[in-house]
């Protein structure tokens, strides 16, 4: 069969399943072994694939992610969220949109803990929303700020969809990590900017605390961070040493939040019970994902398609940063509909050859494809992080607020993406320095 | 059916305690190894095997849990708005790829081990144990997803048959 057809059968019909609601990871599959069989010429491939699963699955990279994801489970469960935010409240509270600049240094530090995006988002719209409201905040400066400060937890490491597109790309989840690290205090930093500016134009919207703390109250809120810090230098110093792999930091990280839980007397049975049912729950839903995306992406190597693909690209006479703003916009594109995990294992058989073939660093054009993806997590219609928010906002957040308040931050995500686009070294700076 | 569905779902639900144990036990040993290696240069020497083989259990095994916790992310956009006996009829439809999976799993899978354990495979490396062991995890991830999706599969036919609503459904 030739290439095109058969890449327009495949995606076409990956399309209609997805479209017709059948979960990404049994469309990526089920599609994959049904198309499989004809392009193999029976059920030879079917073998290769299963065994290919498991292979996959037990591959070291890859282990990381039950650990991280375990961890970030233990540690949304752990009521870290309320004191940091106390904190946040005694130090900040009395600048003009203080809140809302804590609340995404909030979400920059757990971003440090925790490898996904949803978490920051979840704590802090159960405890920063409705205390920022009741204090007069404008409640789309508030809900913006949580949902951007929580799309932080993929792009600050450590990040699950790092050591996704690590496995995929065939580069260092360490390395990626470390990438990652300047783009997302960048970020951060764009952001609390942001709110600064707009509160200090026009007041109303994040008027300051009229409660005033003493400096031993000041002081003493400053142990809620003591636990997280830890965590953090523990998890990524160990890594930035060269004394662990990321598999390994992770487990460290695991026990270490464990140990945070027990302090803080979390560890109770309905506790244990929801921090297994979360971890668990979105460990299977990648990882399902990753087994689909085993067949995918044999069918598109072996076929040649993926081949194909890259030719047609490679050959195509246009300037290669035309080429790599296309991939870009079709990630912006993908994340208002699909999830980053999904996205990286769709489009990877076919991009990442033509991004090497293009002479570009695949260390950098992962974090620009993770920058993108914080991006998705904000942008309707099925940006998670609304979702998120608006399941635990108090009842005077509509979604049709969320939907507004999240552009300038999306913006923001965007002036960082052609920053780190103009400058590569931002991102493999770091990366160069660690020790191996 | 009553019975068989209350079953498949109780086992599934374990499944994410084994799997949490499971993962409990990589962070712990991990840990160790990682502590024994940097003060008394010593290692646990099957640490690095055993983390693989559980990473596979606790991805394999959880397919079912997640399907039965409503897990597994789809693109709802226009899925959302069909009326509750479209979306059965959809899901029906749409499932065979879901059943393609399993079946392969679950029948090349048990090929594979069977292989393996008449020719007395092991596994490679330090943690030496009959290869059909983590073999076998396959076929069971199949088989547990695919219960699972039976279940699913007779609610949505019930309910594109008229035998009972979509509300009915969910509540039991």
């Amino acid at each position: 069969m030739e290439a095109w057809l058969l890449a327009f059968i495949l995606l076409g019909s990956l399309l209609l399943f997805l479209v017709l609601g059948l979960p990404v990871a049994f469309s990526l599959g089920g599609l994959s072994l049904a198309i499989g069989y004809f392009v193999w010429g029976g059920t030879g491939g079917f073998y290769a694939v299963t065994l290919g699963s498991l292979g996959k699955l037990s591959s070291f990279t890859l282990t990381a992610i039950p650990l991280f994801l375990l961890m970030a489970a233990v540690l949304r469960h752990s009521g870290l969220a309320d004191d940091m935010y106390e904190m946040i409240n005694r130090w900040m509270g009395s600048i003009k949109g203080g809140l809302a600049m804590g609340t995404v240094v909030i979400s920059a530090i757990f971003a440090a803990m925790v490898g996904i995006s949803t978490v920051a988002t979840a704590t802090l719209g159960l405890t920063a929303l409705p205390s920022m409201l009741k204090r007069g905040y404008n409640k789309k400066l508030a809900a913006g700020a949580i949902c951007a400060g929580g799309a932080l937890g993929i792009i600050i490491p450590p990040s699950v969809i790092m050591i996704i597109y690590a496995s995929e790309a065939e580069v260092s989840a360490g390395q990626m990590f470390f990438g990652g690290i300047i783009p997302g205090v960048l970020m951060a930093t764009l952001f609390i900017i942001y709110i600064a500016v707009r509160c200090m134009r026009n007041p109303s919207e994040g008027p300051p605390v009229q409660e005033n703390f003493t400096w031993a109250q000041k002081l003493t809120s400053l142990r809620s961070v003591s636990l997280p810090v830890l965590i953090i230098l523990l998890v990524l110093g160990v890594i930035y040493l060269g004394l662990a792999t990321p598999t390994e930091a992770a487990a460290i990280g695991l026990v270490g939040s464990l140990f945070c839980a027990l302090v803080r007397r979390k560890l109770n049975l309905e506790n244990i019970k929801q921090m297994f049912a979360m971890g668990v729950g979105v460990n299977a839903m990648v990882f399902w994902i990753i087994i689909g995306a085993v067949a995918y992406s044999r069918l598109v190597t072996m076929s040649g398609v993926g081949e194909w693909f890259s030719e047609l690209v490679t050959g195509m006479e246009v300037n290669r940063w035309l080429i790599l703003v296309g991939m870009q916009a079709i990630f912006f594109m993908l994340g208002m509909f699909l999830d980053p995990a999904g996205i990286i294992l769709i489009t990877g058989p076919f991009f990442l050859p033509v991004v090497t073939a293009l002479g570009f660093d695949p260390l950098w054009y992962g974090i620009l494809f993770i920058i993108n993806m914080c991006m998705a997590y904000l942008t309707p219609p099925f940006g998670f992080n609304l979702f998120v928010i608006k399941a635990v906002a108090p009842p005077g957040l509509t979604m049709s607020d969320v939907y507004v308040a999240i552009w300038p931050f999306v913006l923001i995500q965007a002036i960082t993406l052609a920053i780190i686009a103009a400058f590569p070294q931002l991102v493999t700076w770091l990366p160069s320095l660690m020790i191996k | 059916m009553r019975f068989f569905e209350k079953v498949i779902s109780k086992v599934n639900e374990s499944m994410m305690w084994i799997a949490g144990c499971f993962i409990l036990i990589m962070g712990f040993v991990t840990t160790t190894d990682v502590l024994l290696r940097s003060t008394i240069n010593s290692s646990i020497q099957w640490a690095f095997s055993l983390n693989g083989y559980l990473c596979a259990a606790v991805a394999l095994l959880t397919g079912g849990y997640a399907l039965l916790a409503n897990q597994h992310v789809k693109v709802d956009i226009f899925y959302a708005h069909f009326p509750p006996r479209v979306r059965s009829i959809v899901d029906i439809c749409t499932s065979s790829l879901l059943f393609l999976l399993c079946g392969v799993f679950v029948w090349m899978g048990m090929s594979i081990c069977l292989e393996s354990l008449v020719a007395g495979y092991r596994t490679e490396g330090v943690l030496d144990i009959p290869l059909f062991i983590p073999q076998m995890l396959i076929p069971l991830g199949g088989l547990l997803l695919g219960l699972q999706a039976i279940i699913d599969l007779v609610h949505n036919i019930k309910v594109a048959l008229g035998l009972t609503t979509a509300k009915e459904e969910d509540k039991l």
